[in-house]
């Protein structure tokens, strides 16, 4: 087994509303592993973007982080002091955001914002700093000449790759992208796509990945964690959950992916929960299909199923 | 290339067709009044104890001489070309024969030095605390001056200088009433000189500055906040840059940028206050002179404020107009394919 | 910060084609500064109309217009708390006269203003085109020409009645109300319901007034404050200087009033500082109400409010 490189343990993250606090993550516990693609799936509203802010203590109030640890290489991020965990981010630990269209500051041009992260964590010039720009750049295919422009030259899949060429700028051991390829169309989503896969093969990066399209992660994903309503309810590697998903609500997702094999799609009924109020005992049981009576009192925590395979139902059982 | 030009040409054409709209606009706002200018005039001058004799012939030269007597859209015509062609703005009344350029001449540097300093200083301190409050949105420091700004930046320039003249100049004497510069001090290249007009400045333009940098902070603040909700912002920090990286470059750059057009389009508000200022603290600028010409009826010299006023604010517009593309990116863009 | 957009307590989605009661009433609840701005000049409008009883009551049916009603230049004292002006008239009593008549000219003025502005923006914003470009142009050309000088000229010329002082007024406040809502207007007009109303055969005047006029309630309420806000600050500025009707008592005109009469070198703060106070209550509350709108509903501002 490879070792951790990123360890969450009971991660939780609210928001204080008028309302009370909608917990949108509660009691995440994830490992990531060196040199992997870790996905992590999930409907809208399910807290995965929340969860990784959390994780990269990008959370802004209203939002705050009442309990958990994010242990990276061992070291609880959450408890660093800023100017510390500044020295982390980038250098460490990149981010691909997830309005990457929107994530290059309109006014100044690509070499400086690529050099800036640079020259932020280490001590080169900047002409030093554009070579390194340009041989990222090249990482994701796209020309040097990109270095010159303005964001608003660029199109959505140029500007995408740009950012995953900064986020190699620095070889960090780990990737964070958040919904890399949803606001882009397929051609340029494969291509994005392609460059995220290389950084694990080529670039021995790890790659935490964030997305709701399950094809995403069929694509390029090892190993995938599903949410669903602020927990993590099934993780397993990707053939496993794909071919056999375990929990109902994993089981409702690979079903409702459109195959040339099957004739009819089946989608999974009801709405999305609140966060403000979920349901009362497994947050699944309103839409489960196979729901039994314990269902709606207790809720399944997630347990070790088999090797590497975890499930969060009370229906399913570890193996002996 | 040809394109900028195109743009340019498209501005400039604007701004010629709102200079017309707004001369014509003064133009048939000043002929709404009965009566004609000279007889006007003279009546003022009756009132003040004047004795006037053969003001019936008096009356009818003059008409002439200024064209008064003719159909109304000619009289238009004649002023657009006086006005535009000749750069003439007539002879004032109450200064006769002097030209209404002259009196204007003596006192523009006034006007313009107390306007200069005073827009300036309130864009500056407006703008910075603006930006710093929007950053520290939420805290003590942020809701002082943002309460105070509400309270301040839309209230009358000439109200705050009453209330100035009267705590600091009446009640604790520590600032002149009025007047450009002490009595006893000679006008003159020396510090002397500098000195006692910058005493005499600071009543007059701490009620400018006072409303419009509130205003500025007002609207900087807005400008800061929704920016910091921007992605790029986010961007930034999840790149470990420094706080001070991220205020510069990626917040001010961006909140800068839409003020400037906004500075040219708030010079008509300022001009406006202004005039009233000049007058509660007898400065010896374009707005006493504006209030004397009125009190007087001299038409000439009202409406060669008037129309040196609006001329300055549609210019400073143009000018900004002009050079934003060049300091805005994403609008050099869209000229060049414009 | 695309999580928050849809966070509880937030204005949610635009108002659909309902009353315009129902939007103005959800305005009404989103912001407590605009509650605060509107509570005080709505205390102030009371006050100043509640004047003749308040000084009847007062003054013990002495009319407070009169001259010689009491000693001339009285310093501040229970009966007269604001002192007597060089006629020997209360103070206090012609303060909330001035404070009444500096309102109504302010709305009334305002209404007008507004009215036009709604409809030039309107119509100019839905229209496009040439004639979108014609009225913006009128528009900022009035914009751009600055409005007191003019207002001055007029007013010493031609004897002002209260008529042709609003009308006036109006012509130079509508243009920035028009500013406001026809940017609204313009981002109103391409969202989806606006489209689907079009192809489901609406007309262009109904889509206008039916669709996009109730969004545009916190607007036009923005536009309307501004421009009371102008019009009152013309008003009171020509009064300053001692233009306009000499017989309709208004803050400006007290403060003219004191100021020929040298109250400040004399030390008789009072004259200033009351018709002073009066008119800043105005304009903070027009202010508080303005902030407090665009606090809520400007869309560059939308759920980011300072506290």
């Amino acid at each position: 087994m490879q070792p951790t490189i990123l360890e969450i343990e009971d991660l939780h993250v609210y928001y204080k509303t008028v309302a009370g606090d909608a917990r949108s993550v509660e009691g995440v516990s994830l490992s990531v592993h060196a040199n992997e693609i870790l996905g992590i799936a999930g409907e809208s509203g399910c807290g995965k973007s929340t969860l990784v802010d959390g994780i990269l203590r990008l959370i802004k109030p209203p939002g705050y982080v009442p309990k958990g640890r994010v242990l990276f290489k061992g070291v609880d991020l959450l408890q660093l002091p800023k100017a510390t965990m500044r020295e982390y981010r980038w250098r460490d630990i990149s981010y691909i955001p997830q309005g990457s269209m929107n994530s290059l500051n309109p006014v100044i041009r690509i070499e400086e914002q690529m050099g800036d992260a640079v020259l932020a964590h280490v001590k080169v010039g900047k002409r030093e700093a554009s070579q390194m720009a340009i041989s990222a750049l090249a990482k994701v295919g796209l020309p040097g000449d990109v270095l010159r422009m303005f964001p608003h030259q660029l199109s959505g899949g140029m500007k995408q790759r740009v950012i995953i060429a900064m986020s190699l700028l620095l070889n960090p051991s780990l990737v964070i992208a958040d919904e890399p390829v949803t606001a882009l169309d397929v051609v340029a989503q494969k291509a994005v796509l392609q460059s995220i896969a290389r950084l694990r093969d080529d670039y021995g990066m790890t790659v935490l990945f964030v997305a709701h399209d399950m094809a995403a992660h069929a694509e390029i994903a090892d190993r995938v964690a599903i949410m669903y309503a602020g927990e993590v309810s099934e993780i397993g590697s990707v053939s496993d959950v794909f071919i056999e998903p375990l929990h109902p609500y994993a089981q409702g997702l690979i079903g409702s992916i459109p195959s040339v094999d099957r004739g009819s799609v089946k989608g999974i009924p009801g709405l999305a929960p609140n966060a403000l109020e979920w349901p009362s005992g497994c947050r699944f049981h309103p839409r489960c299909p196979v729901a039994i009576d314990v269902c709606p009192k207790e809720n399944p925590p997630l347990i070790p199923i088999r090797d590497g395979r975890y499930a969060a139902c009370h229906l399913v059982k570890a193996d002996a | 290339m040809a394109r900028v030009a195109t743009y340019y040409a498209a501005r400039l054409a604007n701004y010629l067709v709102v200079l017309l709209i707004a001369f014509t606009i003064v133009f048939f706002f000043l002929r709404l009044i009965p009566g004609d200018p000279v007889e006007n005039y003279l009546q003022s001058l009756a009132q003040q104890g004047f004795r006037i004799e053969g003001s019936a012939q008096i009356i009818a030269t003059y008409r002439e001489k200024f064209g008064l007597d003719q159909p109304l859209l000619v009289q238009y015509a004649a002023a657009l070309e006086r006005t535009f062609l000749h750069l003439d703005l007539g002879v004032s009344l109450m200064n006769y024969p002097q030209p209404v350029e002259s009196s204007i001449m003596v006192r523009l540097p006034w006007s313009i030095w107390l306007l200069g300093v005073s827009t300036v200083i309130a864009w500056v301190l407006g703008i910075a605390a603006g930006t710093v409050t929007g950053w520290l949105r939420g805290t003590a420091f942020d809701s002082v001056f943002y309460n105070l700004s509400i309270s301040l930046a839309q209230v009358p320039q000439y109200l705050v200088g009453l209330l100035l003249v009267l705590i600091l100049a009446y009640a604790l004497g520590l600032f002149p009433a009025g007047g450009a510069y002490s009595a006893g001090v000679a006008p003159g290249l020396n510090l002397e000189f500098f000195g006692s007009v910058l005493y005499y400045t600071t009543l007059p333009a701490l009620s400018i500055v006072i409303v419009s940098a509130f205003f500025w902070l007002l609207t900087t603040r807005a400008l800061t906040v929704s920016i910091l909700g921007e992605d790029y912002i986010l961007f930034a920090e999840a790149k470990g840059l420094r706080r001070l990286r991220i205020l510069n470059r990626y917040i001010l750059r961006n909140t800068l940028l839409p003020q400037v057009t906004g500075f040219a389009v708030s010079l008509a508000f300022i001009v406006n206050g202004f005039f009233l200022i000049e007058w509660i603290f007898r400065y010896p600028g374009l707005g006493s002179l504006l209030v004397a010409a009125v009190g007087q009826r001299d038409f000439n010299t009202v409406q060669g404020i008037i129309l040196l006023s609006i001329f300055t604010v549609l210019t400073a517009n143009l000018i900004v107009d002009l050079i934003y593309p060049l300091i805005d990116p994403r609008i050099r863009t869209a000229a060049e394919r414009a | 910060m695309t999580m928050m957009a849809d966070a509880p307590g937030e204005v949610a989605a635009p108002v659909r084609a309902g009353p315009l009661w129902r939007a103005t009433t959800a305005i009404w609840r989103a912001s407590p500064r605009l509650k605060l701005g509107l509570t005080l000049l709505l205390l102030l409008l009371a006050l100043s109309f509640l004047e003749p009883i308040i000084t009847h009551l007062r003054l013990e049916g002495r009319g407070p217009t009169e001259l010689g009603t009491f000693p001339r230049l009285a310093s501040a004292s229970l009966q007269n708390p604001l002192g007597t002006d060089v006629f020997g008239r209360d103070l206090l009593a012609l303060l909330m006269i001035g404070l009444r008549f500096s309102l109504m000219v302010g709305l009334i003025a305002g209404g007008l203003a507004t009215a036009v502005a709604v409809f030039v923006a309107l119509l100019g914003g839905y229209s496009g085109g040439r004639i979108d470009y014609l009225l913006n142009t009128v528009t900022n050309a009035i914009l751009v020409t600055p409005s007191l000088p003019i207002l001055m000229a007029v007013a010493a010329f031609v004897p002002i009645d209260l008529v042709l002082l609003a009308l006036v007024l109006a012509f130079f406040s509508w243009p920035l109300g028009a500013r406001i809502i026809r940017a609204q207007v313009l981002s109103l007009r391409e969202r989806p319901y606006v489209e689907f109303a079009r192809v489901s055969g609406f007309g262009r005047f109904g889509i206008m007034f039916g669709e996009i006029l109730p969004n545009l309630v916190p607007f036009i309420i923005v536009g309307f404050s501004y421009a009371v806000i102008g019009n009152i600050l013309a008003e009171t500025g020509l009064r300053l200087i001692g233009l306009g009707p000499g017989d309709v008592i208004s803050l400006g005109l007290l403060l003219n009033w004191a100021m020929t009469f040298g109250a400040l070198a004399q030390g008789r703060y009072l004259m200033v500082l009351g018709p002073t106070v009066c008119l800043l209550l105005i304009f903070i509350a027009l202010s508080l109400i303005n902030v407090g709108i665009e606090e809520r509903f400007n869309p560059r501002l939308k759920g980011v409010t300072g506290n």
